[in-house]
Parts: structure tokens; C-alpha cells; sequence
């Protein structure tokens, strides 16, 4: 799975975008992201380390506590979203630019 | 224009004015230019009127499928077009809001100075409401938008 691939793997979770929502207003540790669950503490691990596995958090344990927090430089995706889209409209406007001026233009001056 | 969100493109096309309006307005014509090949758009819908509805359907040379609706906020014949994913035609409210296009063209000696004003919603929005479902639309999307510019630089 590609990094791409794995972020939304990840996100495609009801439980897991409510971790990664809770992230967003700082670290906790797994016991406090667990609680609003009704599901065990073995599957509630899976979801987290599929999050971990994707990039989107990271964690640490100390002592008996593990603290998980937001990888924040990995949800730049939205700025490379952008980038793709400038790169899509700089192209389809030479793409039209040729179109007219190799087809629409030749069409009118067989008509004229 | 805010740097981070919008982005702005002009070129000089030469043609007249009244030419380059017909690569909008014929979605036959449109197709042939608005995904580069192998990457086949069809017109799913061109109602090229202030108020109408505006989808096309990007099928991938892997079959995958991109779909977006949008509604023409405004046509001026020769002038302007400005689209929106925000709504779909007759008004209708769409899921995830997300762009506004503003098409322009000018007369230029050489032709026609033509710009596309692409206006975004916040990218840090995006990134802080993951959980309001923006990945539940826009994921594939997303998904699609980077196969496809893959595919522009192979």
C-alpha cells in the first residue's frame, strides 16, 4: 500500500477518524481514546496501529502508559491536493488553448 | 486571491473571442480538451445557462471512474462563466462545497486573453475536519485527482 493508499485505508473508519479527531486537539493516551468505544481494548490496539502504520499518529509508550499524538507533517495531503490541482488547470488550459487554435480555428477557415 | 487556496492561470489564445466560447459551450468540444488522453471525459451534463448544471465523468485508462457536478453561477456569452462545485444545477446544495472556477476572456490583439480564477475552501479546514466527512467524499477523489496526475507526467 502506497502512503496515499494507506491514509485513506485508515480514514475509512468511523472510529479511527474520531481518534484522529480527538488528536487534533493534542495527545492521549490509548486508555483515554478508548473510552468512548464499546469494543475491547485488543480491537480498539488494531484500529490504532493502523493509524500508526499510515503515518497519520505516531506513539510512545512510558511506563505502563502509551501516548498517542498527531503526525503533523503528514497531513500536508491537502497542500499536495493543491499542487495537483494547479498542475490539472495550467494543463487543461493549454489543452484548450491548443484545441481552439488547432481545431476551431482550422474548422472556420474551411467554412470561410 | 489568496495564494495558499486560489490559483490563477492566463494565457493568450489566438483566437477571436466568439471561438473560444464554442470549446465551452459544446460539450463536444469540451470533452476533447478538459482531461488530457488516455483519460476520457464524457459530458454528463452541459446546461450552459446561468443556473444549469455542469458534469462530466472522467473514466481512467484503468477503469476507474471521476465524477463531478457542478451549476454555472453565471454565463455571459463571450465573456465570463463561473462554475461551482458548491451547488449542483437548479441550486441544490452539494455535499462537500469545495471550488469556485472564474472563467474570463478578454479581446487581446492577438486573440483572446483568457484566465481561470480557481477558488479552494481552506486547506487548513480540510486538514482539521477530517472527521466531518471530507475524506468520505472527497477520499476517492483525492484517490483519483493523484492517479491522474500520475499520469500527467508519465
Amino acid at each position: 500500500m502506497n502512503t496515499l493508499d494507506a491514509v485513506f485505508h485508515a480514514l475509512g473508519d468511523n472510529t479511527r477518524r474520531a481518534v484522529i479527531a480527538r488528536l487534533g486537539g493534542g495527545p492521549a493516551s490509548v486508555k483515554e481514546l478508548a473510552e468512548p468505544f464499546p469494543m475491547a481494548l485488543p480491537s480498539f490496539m488494531k484500529h490504532i496501529a493502523i493509524l500508526e502504520n499510515s503515518g497519520l499518529i505516531t506513539s510512545e509508550k512510558q511506563g505502563r502508559v502509551r501516548t498517542c499524538r498527531l503526525r503533523e507533517e503528514n497531513f500536508a495531503l491537502a497542500e499536495q491536493w493543491f499542487d495537483a490541482q494547479r498542475d490539472l488547470w495550467e494543463s487543461r488550459t493549454d489543452r484548450l488553448a491548443d484545441f481552439v487554435e488547432n481545431q476551431l480555428m482550422k474548422g472556420k477557415n474551411r467554412d470561410g | 486571491m489568496d495564494k495558499e487556496l486560489d490559483i490563477e492561470i492566463s494565457r493568450v489564445i489566438k483566437a477571436p473571442r466568439d471561438i473560444v466560447w464554442q470549446a465551452w459551450r459544446d460539450p463536444a468540444n469540451l470533452v476533447q480538451w478538459w482531461a488530457p488522453k488516455p483519460v476520457v471525459t464524457e459530458s454528463i451534463k452541459h446546461e450552459f445557462y446561468t443556473g444549469g448544471g455542469f458534469g462530466t465523468l472522467m473514466r481512467m485508462e484503468d477503469g476507474s471512474e471521476f465524477a463531478s457536478e457542478g451549476c454555472f453561477l453565471q454565463v455571459v456569452e463571450n465573456e465570463k462563466i463561473i462554475f461551482s462545485d458548491a451547488l449542483s444545477s437548479g441550486w441544490r446544495p452539494n455535499a462537500s462545497p469545495f471550488m469556485t472556477a472564474i472563467i474570463t476572456l478578454e479581446d487581446h490583439p492577438e486573440g483572446t486573453a483568457y484566465s481561470a480564477q480557481v477558488l479552494h475552501n481552506s486547506v487548513e479546514a480540510r486538514q482539521r475536519h477530517l472527521d466531518m466527512g471530507f475524506f468520505d467524499g472527497w477520499g476517492t477523489v483525492f484517490e483519483q485527482l493523484d492517479s491522474f496526475v500520475q499520469q500527467l507526467k508519465n
